[in-house]
């Protein structure tokens, strides 16, 4: 099996989507081009962020096609202010343009990826002591609530920097550090588990628990 | 002449470059703060030390090969390390003298073509063909003190015609040089051919474009009308004196003296010239650009740091193109981030500069996987998704 994903951002989500996917495929051996692919084998491209990942997506299409062996295409991406049936229509408008590939996921963490991390029941403290994290939990508190439908307070432009705030209170509150270039330990298994014990136990992260199945229906091992 | 390869190693500053190897483009890449700029310095210390002293090179060791004249030198040498306080390194480079009295050369080797050992130095003795010299300055190289030997001239011509393109981001100080007509009139005697003025690799690149226009009007107008393609508003270029160009300058850049040599551009239903404190950057570096490329003599090696600074989406296509055009004859070393220039250069010029810690390897375009085999992704995509790249430094 071959797989193609390509990722919204540079930083953080080619780091936990390798991790995740030596957790689920261990199997899969990560090549750095795509002409290298072969067997059970898996590429990751950053689409650089929004919009230019929009431009990468026909043309990781068009080399998806022309090499012949790749099994599934994964579009993972941000929703950011948009809900998910508005993100996913602008991706088919643009896959529907072609060339055609039938095996093709869209996946859209909603709202960012930091979203899904805030749904690790046991990294966030019942009684947090930091004043900014407890401020953010009186906002919204995403141990009771779905990360996923988190909005923002009227101080942030958008929501996906709302959120990452709130994960990095939430990292600083247990003296962890969570940056976008070194989102440290959420590509750990046990932090993986926790996401999907939430998405399996609730009816939260529903947009994660959507990746989690078409990995299983893959063969994935979590 | 064409550098071909080079390594250095730098004990004050403990910074170590692997040997890199370069063509006629090369255009260094790479994370900010990977080392690519050091590089361009570590260069500037070699060309430092083989025209002049050792004041820029405490500390360093080096094993540089070039092509001149159609011979292949090897110069290897090392200069001992002095402690310093770091801002009297700062200043001995920016001033370039005074405590580089300190600094001497431990060994130098000189070897043309793979076998003629040419110079042999240590701290005790200087050998040049074989034959033993009497105790020559130790702060100054062979190739400075030997520069009139006819075996050793071409290394050190090579060296002077290694061009570092510095132009600031504001148009308004590049080459102070005072307007003095009768002088400027003397020295434009002395060179009575275009080929002769481009050799002057000692006079300030604004001077110099003054007396292209006064003397060379063809290769002056040729420039003209390569700035007017990229900036088709524009409809003369004059350098002067800045009162002349402006009288009024004085009144809104008092720090800028109306008595000096500037530029002026004239644009279509624009009365007055616009003189050199009052061009864009991008407008300034553009010309300043054309004039080097223009004015460098043949082999020359011209090195630019962040090519792309300044150069808006209307003139930095058309200054790489030139850029681009020019490595048939010269020798380009250029850093950039920008995604149009890392397209539009070959892959085959690229070099990813890398950082393990204190040393810095380069690699070429056929030690990246992630460019190995076809992809219709842009380059510059399939670049910065490279582990190369993304892990450049560690």
């Amino acid at each position: 099996m071959n797989l193609y994903f390509l990722v919204e951002g540079r930083r953080t989500e080619k780091k936990v989507y390798r991790s995740w996917i030596s957790h689920a495929f261990p199997h899969l051996q990560e090549v750095q081009s795509v002409a290298l692919i072969q067997d059970n084998n898996y590429f990751i491209l950053s689409g650089n962020g929004y919009p230019s990942y929009t431009a990468r997506i026909p043309n990781a299409l068009n080399d998806i096609v022309n090499h012949g062996k790749i099994d599934y295409f994964f579009i993972c991406i941000d929703s950011e202010e948009f809900t998910i049936d508005e993100k996913r229509e602008e991706i088919l408008s643009i896959l529907r343009k072609g060339p055609g590939f039938s095996a093709t996921y869209v996946v859209i963490h909603m709202c960012c990826i930091e979203s899904w991390f805030l749904g690790n029941r046991k990294l966030c403290k019942s009684i947090p002591e930091g004043e900014g994290l407890r401020e953010f939990r009186q906002f919204y508190n995403v141990v009771t609530h779905d990360p996923e439908l988190m909005g923002r307070p009227d101080s942030y432009e958008t929501k996906a920097s709302f959120h990452h705030d709130y994960l990095r209170e939430e990292f600083k509150e247990r003296g962890l550090s969570y940056s976008k270039n070194n989102p440290s330990c959420v590509t750990e298994p046990y932090y993986l588990r926790e996401l999907i014990g939430r998405a399996e136990g609730t009816n939260h992260l529903q947009s994660f628990r959507y990746l989690i199945s078409q990995w299983r229906e893959l063969g994935a091992a979590i | 002449m064409t550098i071909s390869s080079f390594e250095f190693s730098d004990r004050f500053r403990d910074w170590y470059l692997n040997e890199v190897s370069f063509s006629d483009f090369n255009l260094l890449v790479g994370v900010s703060g990977v080392g690519k700029t050091q590089i361009l310095n570590a260069l500037g210390s070699i060309k430092s030390a083989a025209t002049g002293n050792a004041g820029r090179s405490n500390g360093c060791k080096w094993r540089i090969k070039l092509q001149s004249e159609g011979s292949v030198f090897v110069w290897e040498a090392e200069v001992s390390l002095v402690p310093r306080a770091p801002i009297e390194e700062i200043l001995a480079e920016d001033v370039g003298q005074d405590s580089s009295t300190k600094c001497y050369f431990l060994s130098e080797r000189i070897i043309r073509n793979n076998h003629d050992v040419l110079v042999k130095r240590t701290e005790n003795d200087f050998e040049f063909n074989n034959t033993k010299l009497p105790k020559l300055k130790n702060t100054e190289s062979a190739i400075n003190l030997l520069r009139d030997e006819d075996a050793i001239n071409p290394l050190y011509k090579a060296f002077k015609n290694v061009m570092f393109s510095d132009v600031p981001a504001s148009a308004a100080p590049y080459g102070f040089v005072p307007f003095d007509e009768k002088r400027f009139k003397s020295i434009s005697t002395k060179y009575n051919s275009i080929e002769a003025l481009r050799g002057a690799t000692d006079i300030p690149i604004l001077l110099k474009a003054y007396i292209l226009q006064e003397s060379f009007v063809e290769e002056f107008n040729q420039i003209k009308q390569d700035y007017r393609d990229i900036f088709p508003s524009v409809c003369d270029i004059r350098f002067g004196k800045l009162s002349d160009l402006d009288p009024d300058s004085e009144d809104y850049f008092p720090m800028f003296p109306s008595s000096w040599l500037s530029v002026g551009v004239k644009e279509d239903q624009v009365d007055k010239w616009i003189t050199g404190p009052r061009l864009s950057s991008g407008m300034h570096r553009t010309l300043i650009h054309l004039v080097e490329l223009a004015m460098a003599p043949q082999s020359t090696v011209i090195v630019i740091d962040e090519f792309e600074n300044s150069l808006g989406v209307n003139c930095l296509p058309d200054v790489t193109n030139r850029l681009m055009e020019r490595s048939r004859d010269l020798q380009f070393i250029v850093t950039s981030h920008h995604p149009y220039i890392i397209n539009n250069v070959p892959t085959t010029k690229w070099r990813v500069v890398t950082r393990k810690g204190r040393t810095v390897t380069v690699l070429n375009e056929n030690q990246i996987a992630a460019l190995k085999g076809d992809s219709v992704q842009d380059k510059f995509v399939r670049l910065i998704n490279a582990q190369e790249f993304e892990e450049g430094i560690q």
